[in-house]
């Protein structure tokens, strides 16, 4: 069973996966370096990489990206050590063709928790 | 400082905070009758209260139903600073940058709020930590500025100080009020109540004569905080607070301290010197029921013509020049002085004619303060002459008053005269000053505080959100062992992406002083007779 599902559909499995989170966070250091960080939280990142899709393949996943936020689920997330599930945007980029035999792609995608 | 929890003291001071914001804005400006309020240690953000004034006032904001509109924030910045004389109006303004990708804040979009996306909307701001929050700023928006391109809404905002400047007062005449009642008396008549204002009473003798009507209230309080070395602004909660000139020396217990250890950064500069100042003032007293004003001659001026009416206006003026009329006994008509307001007519100039009295009916009056309009009508078919009118009531004069020259003259031939104000007398000329204790005492108060160079500071401290003006702050520099006094005189706090709360406070040192209080000194203690 595929570990990954963009809005509860099973799709190609990406050949990279990093999820991390974005640490809502700053720090101010003073003049003796003491240190006081303020903290409103840690938002949920996932960057994917797919080598290679088909056409088709990259545009089923890029219809999911430009129709809104997306659903993000990964039952074996190493950043959680179990499921990681959230709601993000994503923003992608596809390469060119890469042979002029087959129309194959690959496809970089970043999704930002909302 | 504001009053908060010991809990929420603790975490100010914690190397690990989380801060959470709080912006609500009555796009459609509401009344919410049910309104209950927030306490601290009980109450959430999210929750049904509302952030109030002080734990036992409602402040003139709080009536209103607000929006919660925390989640679409940006980022806010508020700023608030005394110039450079320790008195006046201070004035908050705040910078709200509203996220716009939902188009919530687009003028016509939304179907509540889309009607309302205009200026002079209730607007607080807030910080808080562990769900308990305090107000850090409490006014109107501006209009607001809406860009589609980066889909982002800015307000510009002003406290309430803002909102008075631009009323208009319809009060008449006040006679020998303290300035503290005379604010009192303007706040009411511009919809606040008495638990919506702080201010403090007035050092100097109440002000013989004021007249409110027509004038802008907040040039008038600003007039009465030059004038009693006054301060006035509107507190984070939306209380306006008027405090006297003695209210930074009873007020120096420190209430926060800082040092190399929760400072980012320090900027030194020092404060302008003043070492020689004259205060001078023509202030108005009341004078007794008298004659204030003779018309000895006819004119074409004073001809009414047949069927007609005429406008005859007497300005009141002696010796020291112009002067008002508390009030006026309107004339009534006699053929010879009775020592009471009265008028004479003629058919003649020369007054050798007829006197015609019977056409002519002083019609309306209206006393301008130092003019007064009498409305005179002729229904018969002659041209009738006032030949004579003389005017009785009550008159407040101008007296001459002029404080002893404040000088420090070891300052003087240390830094020169006034070296940051081009080397003359600063004249300070006020009309509200009420006599020469009070015109020393504000000389005295700028010489004492400013003949010498004191340290001013601006620090980047890891942020204190409850520091208010006027808080008595320490500072240790480690470099020089040394330790200043100061108070806030300014301060701006801003809360940017990602949880960046930042504060900068402005400081000014203060030559600490005790000064003798009945009941509480001694004459032969160390205590200072205050002035």
């Amino acid at each position: 069973m595929n570990p990954i599902t963009l809005n509860a559909v099973a799709i190609r499995q990406p050949t990279r996966v990093r999820e991390n989170q974005d640490q809502i966070q700053t720090d101010q250091v003073s003049i003796s370096g003491s240190r006081q960080r303020d903290r409103m939280g840690k938002k949920n990142r996932v960057d994917l990489s797919w080598e290679y899709l088909s056409t088709v393949e990259a545009r089923t996943i890029m219809d999911m990206f430009e129709a809104g936020t997306v659903d993000y689920v990964n039952t074996l997330s190493d950043a959680t050590a179990g499921t990681l599930a959230f709601t993000g945007l994503a923003t992608f980029e596809k390469s060119d063709y890469l042979s002029s035999g087959d129309t194959l792609v690959i496809l970089n995608a970043t999704i930002l928790e909302v | 400082m504001q009053a908060v929890s010991m809990n929420f003291s603790t975490e100010t001071a914690a190397n690990y905070r989380e801060p959470q914001f709080g912006v609500l804005i009555s796009w459609l400006k509401n009344i919410d009758p049910s309104t209950t309020f927030f306490q601290l240690d009980h109450s959430h953000l999210d929750g049904n209260d509302k952030l109030k004034g002080v734990e036992s006032s409602v402040s003139f904001f709080d009536r209103y139903d607000y929006i919660n509109e925390s989640q679409y924030v940006d980022s806010f910045r508020i700023t608030k600073k005394v110039s450079s004389r320790p008195w006046g109006v201070i004035t908050a303004q705040a910078d709200v940058v509203l996220n716009n990708a939902s188009k919530r804040f687009m003028p016509g979009y939304d179907p509540i709020i889309g009607g309302n996306i205009v200026r002079d909307r209730p607007i607080k701001l807030s910080v808080g930590f562990n769900g308990e929050f305090i107000n850090l700023f409490t006014g109107y928006t501006e209009r607001p500025i809406n860009t589609v391109t980066n889909r982002k809404t800015v307000l510009q905002c002003f406290d309430a100080m803002s909102y008075l400047s631009n009323k208009k007062s319809s009060l008449g005449t006040m006679i020998n009020m303290r300035a503290n009642e005379i604010i009192e008396e303007l706040l009411i008549e511009q919809g606040f109540t008495s638990s919506q204002f702080n201010i403090e009473e007035s050092i100097q003798q109440p002000i013989g004569y004021f007249m409110p009507k027509d004038r802008i209230v907040t040039e008038m309080i600003q007039e009465l905080c030059e004038a009693e070395g006054a301060l006035a602004f509107v507190d984070e909660q939306g209380i306006i607070q008027w405090w006297n000139r003695l209210h930074f020396i009873y007020n120096q217990t420190t209430q926060w301290s800082f040092d190399y250890d929760n400072t980012a950064g320090i900027e030194w500069d020092t404060t302008s010197i003043i070492n020689d100042v004259s205060v001078n003032a023509r202030p108005l007293k009341p004078a007794a029921y008298n004659k204030m004003f003779e018309l000895a001659d006819a004119s074409d001026e004073t001809m009414i013509p047949p069927g007609g009416s005429k406008d005859i206006f007497a300005e009141f003026r002696d010796d020291e020049g112009e002067f008002v009329a508390i009030s006026v006994t309107d004339p009534v008509y006699v053929s010879s002085n009775v020592g009471t307001s009265v008028y004479s007519t003629n058919l003649s100039i020369d007054g050798s004619g007829a006197a015609g009295n019977a056409f002519i009916t002083l019609d309306s009056t209206y006393n301008f303060g130092s003019k007064y309009r009498m409305t005179f009508s002729n229904s018969g078919t002659q041209p009738i002459y006032i030949t004579n009118i003389q005017l009785y009531g009550q008159p407040a004069k101008v007296t001459a008053v002029s404080s002893l020259p404040q000088r420090d003259q070891t300052s003087i031939d240390e830094y020169g005269l006034n070296p940051d104000d081009g080397g003359s007398t600063i004249v300070i000329e006020n009309n509200l000053v009420q006599d020469v204790t009070s015109a020393n005492a504000l000389g005295y108060m700028l010489v004492r505080f400013f003949s010498n160079p004191l340290a001013r500071l601006t620090l980047n401290n890891f942020a204190v959100p409850q520091v208010q003006i006027g808080d008595s702050i320490n500072i240790t520099i480690p470099d020089t062992a040394e330790s200043y006094d100061s108070q806030v005189m300014g301060y701006t706090i801003a809360m940017d992406y990602p949880a960046k709360l930042t504060q900068q406070l402005n400081l000014e040192q203060r030559t600490l002083q005790t000064y003798f209080q009945l009941d509480h000194s001694q004459l032969d203690g160390a205590d200072r007779l205050a002035l």
